[in-house]
């Protein structure tokens, strides 16, 4: 649901588990709950990724089209993003709601992706045509909103992972573009720079990862980075209404790489995987 | 040259279709009831390709006016925007608004609402992968999300879709069938137990010498179909108990 309402006692019982490091579902800190990710399952998109984890599940569908590129960025392809939150959800999705919460995704992915290497291996004629990628990212069941942005960066990252592009040839005789005529003639995506996004947050004295919605509900604050493999922080934003000491969140930083490395890794072996298969 | 729908074939009498299928054959049906835990009913409906999400949330108090005498039911269908081979804008979608009525007729009719006053049932079906036969995919994705949720109905609705080319009644349109010239269409939702038909639509021409052959074949496919979305309910109901 989107709003949980706490008494103060099971907060308090909750931020001491937390503060012992011991959640109340006997995770500790830094664990993550469980993650299905499924890839390949819609045929009308050049890649498509599932993932499930407990009560959150989004859909990440990729379509391309040739477009040409922007002036000021000739070599450079294009990818759009749009999110939407299924009514499925929640009843308070029906229609347009929710539609804060998506802008704020998207905007997220948008800054994230901006200077991402992806955009390099898009091209396809400098300066005149290039792949655009839209990212449709549908969320069907919505968990804690902090666990959201880490989902849905997975999601993407793992739909990228599974695009196929067909090949194009310039034809110097006709001047013009070619697509292959062979089906099984595709390019796939270099996505190693393709950064994740990893939420940290507050709760007690203590920051946590992947909280459910209970922890949400108690939290302080969430801060949420984009990283990339190379553990580069591409972009950074605080989410919620509380405030944050500065100290810890210092001390944070080389758990954060931790992490997000280990989040890179288990999704090249899980796309790794598909393919093999 | 224009692509045939039907193909003749040379060993048997009976043409096949596009993609393989006889003209009586429905598509493999795969459903499964409880996909999400937040919703109070969900399921799951993949028809061919087509594949749809349904939740069922309610009966719940109503956002609005309520009615004394019975709950209101609110359905809403939509496409999402990877669903089709192009891209599409989610918003102003005439088709949809107008699928969401129908369904919310359908469900006014078969659930037994005057056991609900003053309250509300939202029935929300998102369309993942559209490969044709939509309505009829969501008619029965909502039927199994509403026994999912244990609200009482009448029969569980099923639907099925039918169509006329070459002269011949074919079962079960695919998107290839819906999207070529003047393909007449007839999708019917029916309480199976009573023979009540809740939904009959139509598009394209068709003469009405040939409606009951193609009433016959809807109703036959509807026939199928309710035969695995019983043997899902019952088998779901059996993991229940274990």
């Amino acid at each position: 649901m989107a709003e949980l309402k706490l008494s103060e006692g099971e907060k308090c019982y909750l931020i001491n588990g937390i503060n012992d490091n011991f959640r109340i579902d006997g995770r500790s800190c830094w664990d993550r709950r469980e993650i299905e990710l499924e890839n390949n399952l819609l045929p009308s998109c050049v890649g498509s990724a599932l993932i499930r984890s407990v009560n959150c599940s989004v859909i990440a569908g990729v379509k391309m089209s040739l477009v040409s590129p922007d002036s000021g960025r000739p070599g450079k392809g294009k990818i759009e993003f749009f999110a939407d939150i299924s009514a499925n959800a929640d009843p308070l999705f029906e229609g347009r709601g929710g539609q804060e919460m998506t802008v704020e995704l998207v905007r997220f992915f948008e800054d994230s992706f901006k200077d991402c290497s992806l955009l390099d291996c898009l091209t396809v004629v400098e300066g005149k045509q290039v792949w655009c990628l839209s990212i449709d990212i549908l969320i069907l069941e919505i968990g804690a909103r902090a666990s959201l942005y880490d989902l849905c960066s997975i999601a993407v990252k793992a739909a990228l992972y599974d695009t196929r592009l067909p090949k194009v040839y310039f034809n110097p005789d006709i001047m013009d573009i070619e697509i292959s005529e062979d089906p099984f003639d595709l390019m796939q995506l270099d996505v190693s720079k393709v950064p994740i996004f990893v939420t940290v947050t507050r709760i007690g004295n203590n920051y946590t990862i992947d909280p459910t919605q209970e922890e949400e509900a108690s939290s302080i604050a969430s801060l949420l980075f984009s990283v990339d493999n190379c553990g580069t922080l591409l972009h950074s934003k605080k989410l919620g209404h509380g405030s944050l000491h500065c100290y810890p969140i210092k001390e944070l930083i080389p758990k954060i790489s931790e992490v997000a490395l280990e989040l890179h890794n288990f999704i090249d072996d899980q796309c790794k995987s598909f393919t093999s298969r | 040259m224009e692509s045939r729908i039907l193909l003749e074939s040379t060993s048997v009498k009976t043409p096949f279709r596009i993609d393989g299928r006889k003209p009586h054959e429905v598509r493999s049906l795969t459903c499964r009831l409880g996909v999400f835990q937040q919703a109070d009913g969900s399921s799951y409906v993949k028809l061919g390709n087509t594949q749809v999400l349904a939740t069922v949330y309610g009966p719940h108090d109503t956002r609005g006016k309520s009615n004394p005498e019975k709950s209101i039911i609110n359905c809403k269908f939509r496409l999402s925007t990877f669903s089709k081979s192009t891209r599409r804008n989610l918003h102003r979608d005439i088709r949809s608004i107008e699928i969401s009525n129908n369904l919310t007729q359908v469900f006014d009719s078969a659930i037994l609402t005057e056991l609900y006053p003053h309250s509300q049932i939202d029935i929300y079906l998102e369309v993942v992968q559209s490969d044709g036969s939509d309505y009829a995919a969501c008619i029965n994705a909502a039927s199994l999300a509403i026994i999912d949720a244990g609200i009482p109905i009448k029969d569980v609705v099923c639907a099925c879709s039918a169509g006329f080319i070459d002269n011949q009644p074919i079962t079960d349109i695919n998107a290839v069938e819906e999207s070529s010239n003047g393909t007449p269409i007839l999708t019917i939702g029916m309480l199976p137990k009573d023979k009540q038909i809740l939904s009959m639509e139509s598009s394209g021409g068709i003469h009405l010498d040939n409606l009951n052959d193609v009433m016959d074949a809807a109703i036959e496919g509807c026939k199928s179909v309710l035969f695995i979305m019983k043997q899902t309910i019952l088998n779901h109901i059996q993991e229940l108990k274990d």
